[in-house]
């Protein structure tokens, strides 16, 4: 751990990566998996993390290129300043859309499940602020408080999980190997969509104490969060059953709802889950708003990072109301994941990192 | 401490007081939980009314009062009262109950739904009903689902000596651990919606009052496509429990050379398999169960339990098993519905043979299909020594 330099440590990044990517994603990926390659939807997370591979080689090799700077700092070396510009905007803006997108889901499981007076807007302005006031204090903040809130996360989603492992009817799972390979290909590229947190590295990298061990650190993430996937979709297939993982929004919440405690005295036990689930939507939003203001800090050369949290939050807010049901803002959520999410994950990257190779720039070459 | 800190202070003294509770809270005793809900289908709805003013649905809902069941003062005379809604769904009818109680209703602890039998013969209520209750979160889905004779709402009415309240009574009844399965199978909302996502069959445990008007859980509701096909007794369940591997604490009486002898099944297991030995695929239903001979006295001493006897007693106690299986196993096929699941193991176990199967399951595969069963009896204890 480093006091106040700005930098995080190998270990922050895999905490806040596999943090950023247990977002909705992860309450949706079984009724993703399910409608795919129904009761073999479990292999889906093996396979992506293939697609997850080349995405870590595409965005890392790009960024240890150029020790030390974020994308804001590497791409006018690499391309002409024009294009520079397009690329890091757009970047600013999808990472806007997307962290508005899911807080506008994060907002409507709330509004259903624990709070159905309370307003939407008050649900997202919440979260908004209490995100800005941390992200107010820099990277660190925010990776401590990731350091944190892992062990608030992980430790009653494993209680929970065991409660219903020892119940389930496993029998779900059978016949195996009946699946097409096709559809497992196209279903194994969408479920990496849900690594897409990993573009975040574009920044991180240069945030970090070691950037050289940054692949490494993006790997682990990504090995842990294939596993928690797996994990994931088999106890839900196994707990409600593939059909119904089809059928529901939220088959994660309904499995949670499932659960059966020892002597049946605890109830509502997908509020445990839930509580899990709004710590890492935290993160997410969290480091969606801390990104995009220091793209704008450092576009526009500011010494101070946080100068943009403020303005964001009102651009946040307005994307995540503009939806204007539920039903809209699944379909939002989903076509903007499926036709927007891998840009910056392989073909921004790799087009960055072969022209830095052919034209030679950046720390390797210079 | 300077000026501004104290006034800094002050913005979080006042959040201290803004922050600790909801402002629209509604206190525990200052609600309704809902224990047990009956639905039943309103047989004197007007069919010539448009369709969203028709009062298909009948609901009971039966709230407890909440101090006088935990022995404390209360203004009613009743532990519980029960109110009926005659409603179009049933979320209208919960918009009517709150017209007619004093505390908010909340569904938050609901022990128990009870079908009655007019809605399970209606295909499109009963259908309906399922997706009401899983559609919002209001009720959980380990909540006791069951079925019975006539009017649910008049079973809930009624009076029962050992627990006024249904919903209490069903918790209590199945939560036990360490009650005998035998008779009935607890069916929760989420695993009857499993089953008919699975196969579209599930049976449902059936709840009645009995001669001494008390309340009584065996036997069971079969249920096919979203209607009721028929009602199965006590050993047809059993049969069930039998093949799905769930028998617990059941005692088996036997005619051992003119004496009864009783049996606990301890514990048992259940195995399919399926073969194909000349060209025939048939089901093989391995059953094994464990326990001791819990009662068994002669007086004619040569009947007494030696090693070569016990032998005899296994044989006898395996014919018995299998006798109560096959019931279960001609029932299903009497009445055409693969409420045994040989379908749905041999799909997961054979599914390239199912394909075979697939097509002509519901009308004359099953029927024809030959299922064998192998009971093996394991006697733990048999109470004495010779």
């Amino acid at each position: 751990m480093f006091s106040h330099n700005g930098k995080i440590s190998v270990s922050q990044v895999k905490i806040l990566l596999i943090l950023q990517m247990f977002n909705t994603g992860i309450l949706l990926l079984p009724k993703t998996a399910a409608h795919i390659v129904g009761r073999e939807g479990y292999v889906l997370p093996i396979i992506a993390l293939v697609f997850g591979v080349a995405y870590v080689y595409g965005i890392v090799g790009l960024t240890e290129h150029f020790k030390g700077e974020t994308l804001v700092e590497f791409t006018p070396k690499i391309v002409p300043k024009g294009i520079a510009f397009i690329i890091i905007w757009a970047f600013a803006i999808k990472l806007i859309i997307t962290a508005g997108l899911e807080l506008r889901m994060f907002a409507e499981m709330i509004s259903r499940v624990m709070l159905p007076k309370t307003p939407l807007a008050v649900i997202l302005l919440s979260m908004l602020l209490v995100s800005a006031y941390l992200v107010k204090s820099g990277i660190e903040a925010t990776a401590r408080m990731a350091e944190v809130l892992i062990y608030f996360i992980f430790i009653p989603l494993i209680i929970v999980i065991l409660f219903i492992v020892f119940k389930a009817d496993y029998k779900q799972l059978m016949p195996f190997f009946q699946v097409q390979p096709l559809a497992i290909g196209k279903g194994a590229f969408l479920i990496s969509l849900s690594f897409m947190p990993i573009e975040f590295m574009l920044m991180l990298t240069g945030l970090m104490e070691k950037p050289e061990k940054a692949k490494r650190a993006t790997l682990v993430a990504l090995v842990i969060m294939s596993v928690i996937e797996v994990i994931v979709i088999l106890v839900t297939f196994v707990g409600i059953g593939v059909e119904e993982s089809k059928r529901q929004l939220w088959p994660v919440i309904t499995l949670m709802q499932s659960a059966q405690f020892l002597g049946a005295f605890v109830e509502n036990q997908e509020i445990l889950m839930m509580t899990c689930w709004v710590f890492s939507i935290f993160m997410y939003v969290s480091s969606g708003i801390y990104f995009v203001s220091l793209i704008g800090s450092r576009v526009c050369q500011f010494k101070r990072e946080n100068v943009f949290v403020l303005p964001i939050i009102p651009l946040l807010f307005f994307v995540a109301m503009l939806p204007r049901n539920l039903a809209q803002v699944y379909l939002y959520y989903m076509n903007f994941q499926y036709y927007m999410g891998v840009w910056f994950l392989l073909p921004i990257p790799l087009i960055l990192l072969i022209i830095t190779r052919i034209k030679k720039v950046g720390g390797k070459y210079e | 401490m300077s000026k501004l800190n104290k006034l800094k202070i002050l913005p979080l003294v006042g959040m201290a007081f803004l922050l600790t509770g909801c402002w629209d809270n509604v206190e525990l005793n200052e609600r309704h939980v809902i224990l047990e809900l009956a639905i039943d289908k309103n047989l004197s709805f007007n069919e010539k009314m448009p369709i969203n003013k028709q009062k298909a649905y009948k609901l009971t809902y039966c709230i407890p009062d909440m101090k006088k069941l935990s022995g404390q003062e209360s203004l009613g005379d009743e532990v519980k009262s029960n109110i009926t809604i005659e409603a179009a769904s049933i979320a209208a009818s919960i918009d009517e109950i709150e017209t007619k109680t004093q505390d908010t209703v909340t569904f938050s602890h609901t022990k128990a739904l009870i079908l009655g039998e007019e809605i399970l013969k209606d295909r499109k209520l009963f259908q309906g009903t399922i997706e009401t209750l899983t559609r919002d979160m209001a009720i959980s889905r380990n909540t006791m689902i069951l079925a019975t004779h006539g009017e649910a709402g008049e079973l809930t009415k009624g009076d029962n000596p050992q627990n006024p309240l249904v919903g209490m009574y069903v918790m209590k009844y199945f939560n036990n651990r360490e009650r005998p399965v035998s008779y009935a199978k607890g069916q929760f909302l989420g695993s009857v919606i499993k089953e008919l996502n699975d196969t579209s069959i599930t049976t449902l445990p059936l709840i009645v009052k009995n001669q001494e008007d008390t309340l009584q859980i065996k036997g069971g509701a079969l249920i096919k496509d979203y209607e009721l096909v028929g009602w199965l007794d006590q050993e047809v369940m059993r049969g069930q429990l039998f093949i799905e591997g769930k028998i617990k604490g059941v005692p088996l009486v036997v005619d051992y050379k003119g004496d009864n002898l009783t049996y606990t099944i301890k514990d048992e297991k259940s195995k399919i398999s399926f073969d194909n030995k000349g060209g025939e695929w048939k089901a093989r239903i391995k059953l094994t169960s464990v326990g001791d001979i819990s009662e068994y006295f002669t007086l004619n001493k040569d009947a007494a339990l030696s090693s070569e006897r016990i032998e005899e007693v296994k044989q006898l106690l395996e014919r018995e098993v299998k006798n109560e299986v096959l019931k279960a196993i001609a029932t299903s096929k009497t009445l055409n519905v693969d409420f045994l699941n040989i379908g749905l193991e041999m799909y997961r176990k054979h599914p390239n043979q199912w394909k075979e199967y697939q097509s002509n399951w519901q009308t004359t595969g099953y029927k024809n299909f030959p299922i064998e069963i192998e009971p093996t009896i394991i006697i733990q204890n048999t109470g004495a020594i010779q």
